[in-house]
């Protein structure tokens, strides 16, 4: 009896372990990071960059096409045949989004239909464009202070009958233009398994969710992970697209004095803020004049936190048409152009009147 | 009715639900119209939320340019609207009231892109769930014919319901449904799917965003009625397409110039002497490198 019993808890230790590996290997991370000390100092100047076109050296993945070709059509997951994408894409997709992201971050990025074209008239090969080696001249031509490389290490998708992984993997090192040093290295990888690693399952699930799995989605949320969090290790911090706890706010914004009619030729549009110090704020007039700046007037601690008070103007021109426009205000840090910037809209309207 | 017969109509009509969200992009390219060569993006009407909207005609642009096109710069789109007076409140535009063939024309493109009915919907119950995220656009050359236009929605379905007892799979997706950065992701997919059936256009040399032209710039100083302050008053010719700022000081910086025929113009009260430079930049409707001129203050 004692017997039994011992080999019955051991065969529940034993499911449950393996269950738990299972839940474990349904996501998985890699990452391997290295950064030049140097790097967090050049980030807070406003180091400026060139992202080039990716290398894609991910492995052909044969076994989906060969092995579900017959039953494909039966299934049709993916609108029209499923096929595999085209591998300049995939490299192409990639950038794109670690480019949106990192100016979400402190780097100043170029653009890349900018820099494609300019690079295109260089008379550089494709070789040399994908060799740091050479990139002190790619800074020159672009006018950046450094170069970042990207390769798409993964992208594959594959099938194992009850279990299927999808996997994407990046690697991005960033160079100095003028030394060709590099200062930062990352290699992440990012998988999701489905089918025996999506938990308990029935018959029916058994056989379709693996092929669920192999949609087309799958690698395209992945590639955003992966993309956005390679972006993440290379700013060196958090990317936030929603204000939070840490968000510079702003807890005034209003005209800083009331105005009578309309605002005529010659005349200041004052504007007011209150809020988070040490910050850049500009306010916009509609969208007809936009990122006019609001200087730190005044400073006051406070047992909440500091304030600070921004003030800021627009002069009226005679060519500026007569219209009500409605009246933003921005504030980010200052040395984080592009992350956690916060936006508010005044609850009244200006007026601009006639000449 | 029986209960096998009403659940059998529940289980079709819910088969019928996940065949339509399901459905890829319903679009069309005219073959009698032009293709065009230089495109604008207009703000993009409808209820979903403007962040959204305004991410989606920024993620717009980009994929554009990606298949070939020339697309002016957002920034411009917007200032030139908002002078003729089409362009008041951002958040309450409404593409359809606008003159097409006159926005054409005074954006200076060969088409427009005009976006109306963006929504987002969500709608989760555990068993199901969706979050969707979707509308029309097409590329319009100021006449009554599109050369291109799409119609979709990009959304994530699921539910316990429809994941055929994955439950690990729809617990972790249901942390994430309806999040804003499931809407991100929405966003991004229809903005994807869409692009993708746009043409193709065969790239040209050169960038169209160099063609910009920044001449006669002079600053001056003229007196206030605020003890203490003076005003510069910035001038500057430049080409009619041009969108023009001033730098004072480091802290003063991009102050946008306003202007008509190609004659700019912009003021900023400071201290008495404490400007001593001024820096003009010009960027043409395309964006790219700005042209810049600084000049001394007498």
């Amino acid at each position: 009896m004692s017997r039994s019993v011992a080999s019955c808890a051991v065969r529940r230790a034993a499911g449950a372990a393996f269950a738990c590996a299972l839940l474990v290997t349904g996501c998985a991370t890699r990452v391997q990071t290295e950064s030049d000390p140097r790097l967090a100092g050049l980030r807070a100047m406003g180091y400026r960059i060139a992202v080039m076109p990716f290398a894609v050296t991910a492995p052909a993945d044969g076994f989906l096409a060969s092995s579900l070709a017959p039953v494909g059509e039966l299934f049709a997951l993916e609108p029209g045949a499923p096929r595999l994408p085209d591998r300049a894409r995939i490299g192409a997709l990639l950038r794109g989004d670690v480019v949106a992201w990192l100016r979400q971050g402190a780097f100043e990025v170029v653009e890349t239909w900018v820099s494609d074209t300019k690079l295109a008239h260089s008379g550089m090969s494709a070789g040399e464009l994908a060799d740091p080696k050479f990139a002190r001249r790619v800074a020159a031509v672009l006018k950046v202070d450094g170069v970042l490389y990207g390769d798409v290490l993964r992208w594959n998708r594959a099938y194992y009958v009850l279990e299927s992984r999808a996997e994407v993997a990046l690697r991005l090192e960033l160079h100095d233009g003028p030394t060709r040093e590099r200062l930062f290295r990352t290699e992440r990888s990012e998988s999701v398994g489905s089918g025996l690693s999506g938990g308990p399952t029935g018959l029916v699930a058994a056989a379709t969710e693996p092929l669920a799995a192999l949609r087309g989605s799958q690698l395209r949320e992945l590639t955003r992970a992966v993309g956005r969090h390679a972006a993440i290790d290379l700013n060196g911090g958090a990317l936030r697209p929603e204000p939070g706890p840490l968000t510079p706010r702003l807890s005034v914004f209003a005209l800083a004095r009331p105005h009578p009619g309309p605002f005529r030729v010659g005349e200041r549009i004052d504007l007011l803020a209150i809020g988070t110090p040490g910050c850049v704020v500009r306010f916009d007039l509609g969208r007809l004049r936009v990122g006019v700046p609001m200087l730190e007037t005044s400073r006051f601690e406070d047992p909440r936190g500091a304030r600070a008070t921004y003030e800021g103007h627009y002069v009226v021109q005679e060519v500026d048409p007569r219209v009500r426009l409605p009246v933003y205000g921005t504030i980010h840090p200052a040395g984080s152009p592009r992350a956690m910037m916060t936006r508010y809209r005044w609850g009244g309207e200006v007026e601009i009147g006639p000449r | 009715m029986s209960c096998s017969t009403l659940l059998r109509l529940v289980c079709l009509g819910v088969l019928t639900w996940v065949l339509v969200a399901c459905g890829g992009v319903s679009f069309r390219v005219a073959k009698d119209v032009a293709a065009p060569r230089s495109v604008a993006v207009l703000p993009l009407g409808g209820k979903a939320d403007p962040g959204a909207r305004t991410l989606a005609r920024a993620l717009l642009v980009e994929r554009l340019r990606g298949r070939g096109l020339q697309v002016v710069a957002i920034d411009f789109v917007d200032r030139v609207l908002a002078e003729q007076g089409w362009l008041t409140d951002p958040e309450r535009f409404d593409p359809k009231a606008l003159p097409l063939p006159k926005v054409r024309e005074v954006l200076a493109v060969d088409a427009v892109l005009v976006g109306h009915d963006l929504d987002e919907s969500r709608f989760n119950i555990l068993l199901l769930r969706r979050h969707a995220f979707g509308g029309t656009i097409g590329l319009r050359n100021g006449t009554e014919s599109a050369w291109w236009s799409a119609n979709h929605v990009a959304s994530l379905l699921g539910g316990l319901l429809l994941m055929s007892g994955q439950v690990i799979s729809e617990i972790r997706a249901q942390i994430v449904h309806g999040s804003s950065m499931a809407t991100l992701g929405l966003v991004d997919t229809y903005v994807e799917d869409v692009a993708e059936t746009v043409p193709v256009q065969k790239q040209v040399d050169g960038s169209p965003g160099s063609n910009v032209s920044l001449t006669e710039v002079r600053a001056e100083r003229t007196a206030v009625p605020t003890a203490g302050l003076e005003r510069i008053v910035v001038k500057a010719n430049a080409s009619p397409g041009a969108t023009l700022t001033f730098d004072l000081d480091p802290r003063r910086t991009a102050i946008p110039m306003a202007g008509r025929a190609g004659v700019f113009v912009g003021a900023q009260d400071v201290p008495v002497g404490s400007v001593r430079r001024v820096r003009v930049a010009a960027r043409g409707p395309f964006g790219g490198d700005p042209v810049a001129a600084e000049v001394e203050l007498r």
